[in-house]
């Protein structure tokens, strides 16, 4: 009589069991929310930057390149775009089409980085890069905060361009391996959270683009 | 693939309306509408290519969970920032070897 009741109470102790897939996307999130407090502790450096030097962060923010930029953002755009279909044909168990679309997300992430290498070489001979020859174009004496203004550029860009390449190599893993027949949920769980980390690289570029270039663009 | 193609269009239209509103003076609503837009587009991509409606509770509560911890780092330094004084010092440039890149 007893024993029923007993294995009701432990069916009850037990933690619902989650689907791989879910199991999955929550791992993911989990790591997007700790990438959040990384990139979030940069972006109060930036608060604080400018809140404390307006004019030097004005001033810097006018010497980026807002053409190139403009472009990696629609760029970076349209591969989470493609991102977001590939996980769709995925779902959908269309993996000729889900494999075009992850390593067209690829492509459209390194010619990202291709932009942003231009973009730093052009940088670099301005003299942009903070250090002792720094300058502001023709002004050898910048206002105070500019260097301050490109360490947060180079530091952020960077380790947003660090990022990328990881989701890059993720992509390419994904798309050069076939799902495993007898597994196929498996892969399309690998696929929604590779996706998922695409997105959230994005997601940051998003976020950055307004603090970088559009800052003192107005006459 | 519809609600994809939509939400493609709606987030290049917004990165032209980002990029076009910063040549209009606005004082420092510069700065919120470029933030403002920023955050729609965020919105854009985790609701229609991250699919949060549609996933689980526990994924919903995680990223909650994630932008508070930010709120709350922002607003701590925040209030802890505002209510220092400042110590004025003069900026030094930091002194080291030019790199040799630019020799």
């Amino acid at each position: 009589m007893n024993r029923p009741l007993r294995t009701d109470m432990a069916m009850a102790a037990r933690p619902p069991s989650l689907e791989p897939s879910t199991q999955s996307q929550f791992g993911m999130w989990v790591f997007i929310g700790t990438e959040a407090l990384f990139f979030g502790g940069l972006l109060l450096a930036y608060a604080w930057g400018r809140a404390s030097h307006p004019e030097g962060f004005t001033a810097a923010s006018r010497h980026t390149d807002i053409v190139l930029g403009t472009l990696n953002t629609a760029v970076l755009l349209c591969s989470s775009a493609l991102a977001a279909l590939a996980a769709l044909h995925a779902r959908e168990a269309a993996w000729p089409s889900c494999r075009r679309c992850l390593l067209a997300a690829a492509g459209l992430g390194v010619l990202f980085l291709c932009i942003k290498g231009a973009e730093y070489r052009q940088e670099w001979t301005e003299g942009l890069f903070p250090g002792p020859g720094f300058r502001l174009g023709d002004d050898h004496t910048p206002p105070v905060g500019s260097a301050m203004f490109f360490q947060f550029y180079f530091t952020a860009t960077a380790l947003h361009a660090l990022h990328l390449m990881i989701g890059i190599g993720l992509m390419v893993w994904q798309a050069l391996h076939p799902p495993p027949p007898d597994h196929p949920g498996q892969a399309v769980s690998r696929v929604e959270a590779t996706t998922l980390y695409w997105h959230f690289v994005d997601m940051v570029w998003i976020v950055l683009y307004p603090l970088l270039y559009l800052g003192g663009r107005h006459p | 693939m519809k609600p994809i193609a939509i939400t493609l269009v709606a987030l290049l239209a917004l990165l032209a309306m980002t990029c076009g509103g910063a040549y209009i003076d606005l004082g420092r609503g510069n700065l919120a509408l470029g933030l403002g837009i920023a955050a729609a587009k965020v919105a854009l991509v985790a609701w229609f290519f991250m699919r949060l409606p549609a996933s689980h509770p526990l994924v919903r509560v995680s990223c909650l969970l994630a932008l508070t911890i930010v709120g709350l780092l922002f607003l701590l330094s925040g209030v802890d920032l505002a209510s220092r004084q400042e110590v004025a010092s003069p900026w030094q440039q930091p002194e080291q070897i030019a790199p040799l890149l630019s020799r």
